[in-house]
């Protein structure tokens, strides 16, 4: 929930400020999130947003419940989902968050719902819910490494199957696995030369001779 | 399917489900995509997507690099609406920092995001008519191309990946005697558009290719998400400039094409009036062009409060859309792009499922991918 | 009636030959492809080339082109801070334009106006090393580029599409 996370401190690469992720801004709130927050009372709060869009934190056991009320009901019909990602926060309680985007195409009106998970904890899928959800959520699982319980095709979708780790995490470096190697390549990116001239122009000669 | 045989092939020929793969270095898909196809003899019977051959971490990168350092990159995404995708992200952070843009800027964004639109619905017509078989459509497509890109040159300095758009409004002003060229090339299109209908809209071969081919209905459409002209096609009425207005899109006034069945040849139709659309557009804007600030104000410093935004436009292929997670630093913390292409070829699956292969062709064409954008 | 005539279209293919119309109405028309290397065109005067610096202009201390630049291609060494009291130039200058996007950023964010694009576009080289510019090769060709760009800014735009220069004769 939305005052749980606020206790935490600190998420990480690139550039960490020291204190945990927090939305910040004011409630937004449409007619749709009212009803979801009163029809899922105790698993559902709302969330502060900057841009004044209603945002709605639910509980992972209610998620799948929700998205499917969100859709179905005569009042909302948030039938078609935009996008769904999901949100790697190291340093918070709840690591990962899932975002999905509704928007209703008869009502032109849209709604942001998101589910805090644990690390290493598994997303009810909701690819029951709209077929789109396929390929998002497993470009999340390839990407992030949330794994979505009951998704009839969990599989990595960019990387090659046989890739280790989950690019998008924080913990993974800009350059993947090779990263050193790349970083030491200091000809390519003359950014990364030092500041020192005779040793940049050194670093420089090397380079041209290796290529 | 197995009833539908005559008994007499049931009892002799035994027949089996063949594997078929297709691509990733194929002609007809528009770049490295691999489709494996389970097939009936030609039927296909089930459709395995393999995506992610041009896979370039572009999220990741935006990660590492400040909002406005980020922006010429996604010009790369789809490589045949760069400025589109340049409005995107631009818009995302401006929506994020809650910045005002001139008006006139918007004008000029209008006006330069239409015409290429224009581009890439082009290239599509071009790309899409060859890979059915109508040969010298190319040509004509791709030689109308060209003026745009001599605008864009003009204005923007670079022809393909432009970067269009800084945070906060626009560059410079349009160059001396570009407005007159771009009325005139406009004049000058709008009759070839006709032509080119000539060419195909009434040709028999080409309904044949096209009509009842690669069908989804509107139930279908929604739920798979598909968005643009491939959603239109199937006669939903969803475009961003007019659901979600951003932009100074409300101030013109246009039509949405919309299909009836769902098919390729509906789709091709939605594309070619809104092109028509587009020319519409542009006039207006280029009459009501507002006088004023140009660059509005944008802080060197970009430092965003915690919170997340979601913004969308209505890019060539669909709804492009950035979500932007800040932490308080220059950097987006996490940067997810909602790429149109994407989500449409997902909705391939559904379209070919029993499809002949030769029509696998035109369907992939006519949802109008960039593999640039399915992988990122 | 209708029948015969629904035949008649059947076999003969009306709408075939309304498209080789076409095709044959743009026959007539003047060529629109340029043969590039030996004609080549004069490109305008906003073009974003290969990026070249006035070294004297440069006041080197800011980098701000060092700072904004997504792809990290530039590097500025500034003079020693003793000397950067009376001559600002930097010392040396690095641009690798293998690396670089021509975004046109660095040329935004410098406020002197050292940093510019030029209208080369022939970026083929046979070694890499070319590609990476330094103090010498930088500065190249300044005074002439200059004339031409003023010159280049105020010729009206035009698009290089004949059937429109047509259009203009038949005005
Ligand atoms: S080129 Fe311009 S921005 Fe770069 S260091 Fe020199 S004066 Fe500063
Ligand atoms: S044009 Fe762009 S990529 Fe090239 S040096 Fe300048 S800022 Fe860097």
């Amino acid at each position: 929930m939305a005052d749980e996370k606020e206790t935490t401190a600190a998420p990480a690469a690139p550039a960490p400020p020291k204190k945990g992720w927090e939305p910040t801004g004011e409630i937004a709130e449409s007619d749709a999130s009212k009803a979801l927050l009163e029809k899922f009372a105790g698993f559902a709060a709302p969330v502060k947003n900057l841009a004044k869009e209603p945002t709605v934190m639910v509980k992972k056991e209610k998620l799948v419940e929700a998205l499917e009320y969100l859709k179905s009901d005569p009042q909302h019909l948030f039938d078609y989902l935009s996008d769904m990602t999901a949100v790697h926060y190291p340093d918070n309680d709840k690591k990962i968050m899932t975002v999905y985007h509704l928007y209703s195409t008869s009502r032109k009106d849209s709604i942001r719902v998101k589910c805090e998970l644990d690390e290493g904890e598994a997303c009810p899928t909701c690819v029951g819910v709209w077929p789109a959800a396929n390929w998002m959520e497993r470009e999340a699982f390839d990407l992030m490494g949330v794994a979505f319980e009951g998704h009839p095709d969990l599989r990595r979708i960019l990387m090659p199957d046989e890739w280790e780790g989950h690019p998008l995490r924080k913990e993974y470096p800009l350059g993947g696995p090779q990263e050193e190697e790349i970083r030491s390549n200091k000809y390519g990116k003359p950014q990364l030369l030092p500041d020192d001239l005779e040793e940049a122009r050194k670093i420089i000669e090397e380079g041209r001779n290796e290529r | 399917m197995n009833a539908e045989k005559p008994s007499y092939m049931r009892e002799v020929l035994e027949t089996r489900e063949m594997e078929l793969n297709m691509g990733p270095q194929h002609p007809a898909t528009h770049g490295v995509y691999r489709a494996i196809l389970t097939l009936d003899g030609e039927r296909i019977m089930k459709l395995n997507s393999v995506v992610g051959y041009l896979h370039r971490g572009i999220e990741k990168w935006a990660e590492y690099r400040t909002y406005q350092q980020g922006v010429p990159i996604y010009d790369r995404l789809d490589y045949l609406g760069a400025v589109l995708n340049n409005h995107g992200i631009v818009g995302a952070v401006e929506k994020l920092l809650q910045l005002e843009v001139p008006r006139k800027a918007e004008y000029q964004r209008v006006i330069c995001d239409e015409l290429q639109r224009l581009a890439s619905h082009l290239m599509w017509f071009a790309t899409h008519a060859l890979d059915i078989g109508a040969m010298s459509v190319l040509f004509y497509g791709v030689r109308e191309r060209e003026p745009i890109m001599d605008l864009f040159e003009a204005h923007f300095g670079q022809r393909l990946l432009p970067n269009a758009y800084p945070i906060g409004g626009c560059r410079l002003d349009f160059p001396k005697g570009w407005t007159e060229a771009c009325r005139k090339f406009l004049k000058a299109l709008k009759p070839r558009i006709d032509d080119y209908e000539t060419l195909l809209t009434g040709n028999r071969m080409w309904r044949q290719r096209t009509i009842g081919v690669g069908v989804i209905s509107k139930e279908d459409a929604i739920a798979y998400g598909l968005s643009g002209p491939t959603l239109r096609g199937s006669g939903v009425c969803f475009d961003v400039r007019r659901s979600i207005p951003y932009s100074a899109y409300p101030e013109f006034d246009f039509e949405i094409p919309l299909g009836t069945n769902g098919d390729v040849f509906d789709r091709y139709l939605c594309r070619m009036k809104e092109m028509r659309q587009s020319i519409r557009i542009i006039e207006q804007a280029l009459d009501g062009m507002p006088e004023g600030d140009l660059k509005g104000k944008a802080p060197k410093i970009m430092r965003a409060p915690m919170g997340e935004v979601y913004f969308t436009v209505e890019a060539a292929k669909g709804q492009l859309g950035y979500y932007i997670v800040s932490d308080g630093t220059d950097k987006p913390y996490r940067l997810h792009i909602k790429s149109p292409s994407f989500i449409n070829l997902q909705g391939l699956n559904r379209m070919s499922e029993g499809a002949l292969i030769a029509d696998m062709v035109a369907i992939i064409g006519s949802i109008d991918i960039v593999l640039g954008e399915v992988d990122r | 009636m209708e029948a015969i005539s629904k035949f008649i279209r059947m076999i003969t293919f009306p709408e075939l030959f309304k498209g080789m119309a076409v095709t044959a109405k743009y026959f007539f028309q003047r060529k629109v492809t340029e043969q590039y290397p030996d004609q080549k065109t004069i490109l305008p005067y906003r073009t974003k080339g290969k990026l070249h610096v006035d070294i004297d202009k440069c006041i080197s201390l800011c980098r701000f082109c060092e700072k904004v630049c997504p792809e990290g291609c530039i590097k500025v060494f500034p003079p020693p801070k003793e000397l950067a009291k009376t001559d600002k130039r930097p010392v040396e200058f690095y641009i690798n334009q293998e690396h670089c996007l021509h975004c046109g950023m660095c040329v935004d964010s410098c406020s002197t106006g050292a940093i510019h694009h030029s209208d080369e576009y022939e970026l083929v080289v046979i070694d890499f090393k070319e590609l990476l510019g330094d103090k010498e090769t930088l500065p190249y060709d300044m005074i002439k580029k200059h004339y031409r760009w003023n010159y280049l800014e105020n010729v009206p735009v035009k698009i290089k599409d004949s059937p429109l220069k047509e259009e203009e004769k038949s005005q």
